[in-house]
C-alpha cells in the first residue's frame, strides 16, 4: 500500500490504484485477503465512505469479491484484468505526455526510439 | 435514519449578526467539518445545536423533535466540546471523566483509559494544571469515551502537536468505524482535516455558503492560466471567484467542472486544494493582490 496521497486525485482512485499495484507486483496473490475499509480508513485517516468508494470500484471491475462475515479477496484471474485494462490506457497516459514533453524539448521521433532501445537494452 | 436539522436559525449579539437564516442537515451517521473564519458563526453555531445558548428565530429538531421543548431529547445524547470549557479548573481530571461517565449513558472508560495512555494524559491533575495542549487533550478523550450519539468538537486540535492531531484523526475515524454516529468539528486546519469528513460546511459572516462532500465542492471549480488576454476571453459569461496577476500573466478561479473542459491552445487548467477553494470563497474582495505592487 501507498504510504501517503497526492492531492492531484481523488483518494477513492488512489485507493484503487493503489490495491492494484499491490496485486500486479504480487505483493497481494490471487484470493488472498485485502484490508478492510475500516482498516484503510484507520491507515489512512480517511473517511471510511471514501474507502469503500474505492473498494467498491474494484469489486464492480470484478478484481475484489466480497465473502459476507470474513471480508475482501482478490479474484482469480484479477492480475490478467489489471494488465488487460491499463494495457489500453497506456498510450493516453504515458505515450501522449511523453510526446507533448518531447515536442516542447524538440526531441525528434527518432530520438525518442534511440532512447527506448538504449533503456531496454540496459534493462534486459 | 435520525437528522438533527437546523431551520431558519438566526442570532444576534447586539449590532452583531452572529448566523442569518442558516438551514442545515446532518445525519446521525456522518464526520462533518465546519470550516469557516474568525468570528463567521462556528462557535456560535455549535452553542445553539447543543442548546448552550437559544436562537433569536428558527428550530433545532433531533430525530424530528425540537431540542428547546424538550431539552431531555439533547442533553442526554448530545456530547458538546467547546472551546472555551465551564469545567471546574480545580477538579482533577479523574473526576471530570467519572462526571462525564454519568453524563453519558454509553461512555466508555476502556477507551478512556486507552486515550489517556495514547495521549500521556496524566488524569491525577487538576484541569488548570493542563498546558493549552493538554486541556484540547482531555476535551478529545471525553468526547471520543462519550459515545454521545451527537458529539460536537469546537477546535479540538488547538495547540496540538502533529503526533496528537494526527493520533486524533486516527482514534476518531476508528471510533466512528466502530460505533457510528454524528460528529460534527469546527477546525481551521483545513488541508489535513479535509478527508475524514463527509461533508464539509463553509461559513462565513454568518451564513452557509457550501455543505457538500469535499470531493464535490472541488469538482465545482478549477484554476484557468495564461496570457491574461487569453484567460480574460475564457472568463466572459462565467463565473469567476477569483484571480491574481503578475505582469501579462494571469491565474483565475472559475466555477465549473474541470474535467467536462476541452483544451484551449495558451490556457493551462489545474484542480484547486480544499484550502484554496475556502481561501477564494472567504477572503476579503481584491484582498489577496494589494499591497505588493
Amino acid at each position: 500500500m501507498k504510504p501517503e496521497f497526492d492531492s492531484e486525485k481523488s483518494i477513492y482512485l488512489q485507493i484503487a490504484e493503489s490495491i492494484e499495484d499491490d496485486i500486479l507486483r504480487n505483493v497481494i496473490e490471487e484470493e488472498s485477503r485485502v484490508p478492510s475499509t475500516n482498516q484503510l480508513a484507520v491507515m489512512y485517516r480517511i473517511n471510511p465512505a471514501t474507502a469503500a468508494k474505492g473498494i467498491n470500484l474494484l469489486v464492480t471491475e470484478g478484481i475484489l469479491y466480497k465473502q459476507r462475515g470474513i471480508g475482501m479477496f482478490v479474484s482469480t484471474g484479477a492480475v490478467k484484468k489489471i494488465r488487460l485494462k491499463r494495457q489500453k490506457s497506456f498510450d493516453s497516459k504515458y505515450v501522449v505526455p511523453l510526446l507533448t514533453e518531447a515536442a516542447n524539448l524538440n526531441i525528434s521521433k527518432e530520438d525518442i526510439i534511440m532512447m527506448i532501445n538504449k533503456n531496454r537494452k540496459s534493462s534486459s | 435514519m435520525k437528522q438533527l436539522i437546523m431551520k431558519n436559525i438566526s442570532k444576534s449579539y447586539g449590532p452583531v449578526h452572529a448566523l442569518n437564516r442558516v438551514h442545515l442537515n446532518f445525519s446521525e451517521n456522518g464526520i462533518y467539518g465546519l470550516y469557516g473564519r474568525n468570528g463567521a458563526g462556528k462557535t456560535t453555531l455549535l452553542n445553539i445545536l447543543s442548546s448552550r445558548i437559544f436562537a433569536d428565530t428558527g428550530t433545532v429538531t433531533w430525530d424530528g423533535r425540537d431540542v428547546v421543548r424538550h431539552p431531555e431529547k439533547i442533553a442526554a445524547s448530545c456530547c458538546y466540546m467547546p472551546e472555551k470549557h465551564l469545567f471546574p479548573g480545580g477538579f482533577k481530571i479523574s473526576r471530570l471523566l467519572s462526571l462525564a461517565q454519568q453524563a453519558f449513558p454509553d461512555y466508555s472508560k476502556q477507551t478512556e483509559t486507552r486515550l489517556c495512555r495514547a495521549f500521556h494524559l496524566n488524569t491525577g491533575l487538576r484541569y488548570n494544571q493542563l498546558s493549552g495542549g493538554f486541556q484540547s487533550i482531555f476535551r478529545i478523550v471525553l468526547g471520543l469515551a462519550s459515545n454521545a450519539p451527537i458529539t460536537l468538537f469546537d477546535e479540538p486540535v488547538l495547540g496540538l502537536d502533529a503526533v496528537s492531531r494526527d493520533r486524533f484523526y486516527q482514534e476518531l475515524i476508528h471510533a466512528f468505524s466502530e460505533h457510528p454516529r454524528l460528529f460534527i468539528i469546527s477546525t481551521h486546519l483545513i488541508s489535513e482535516s479535509a478527508d475524514l469528513f463527509n461533508e464539509a460546511v463553509i461559513i462565513h459572516n454568518g451564513e452557509i455558503l457550501r455543505q457538500a462532500p469535499v470531493e464535490a465542492l472541488l469538482s465545482n471549480a478549477f484554476y484557468v492560466s495564461g496570457r491574461a488576454s487569453d484567460v480574460n476571453t475564457f472568463l466572459k459569461d462565467r463565473t469567476v471567484l477569483g484571480s491574481q496577476d503578475v505582469n501579462d500573466l494571469k491565474t483565475a478561479v472559475v466555477e465549473g467542472n474541470l474535467h467536462t473542459e476541452k483544451p484551449i491552445p495558451g490556457l493551462q487548467f489545474s484542480s484547486l486544494t480544499i484550502q484554496k477553494l475556502f481561501i477564494q470563497l472567504t477572503a476579503d474582495p481584491g484582498g489577496q493582490e494589494s499591497d505588493h505592487e
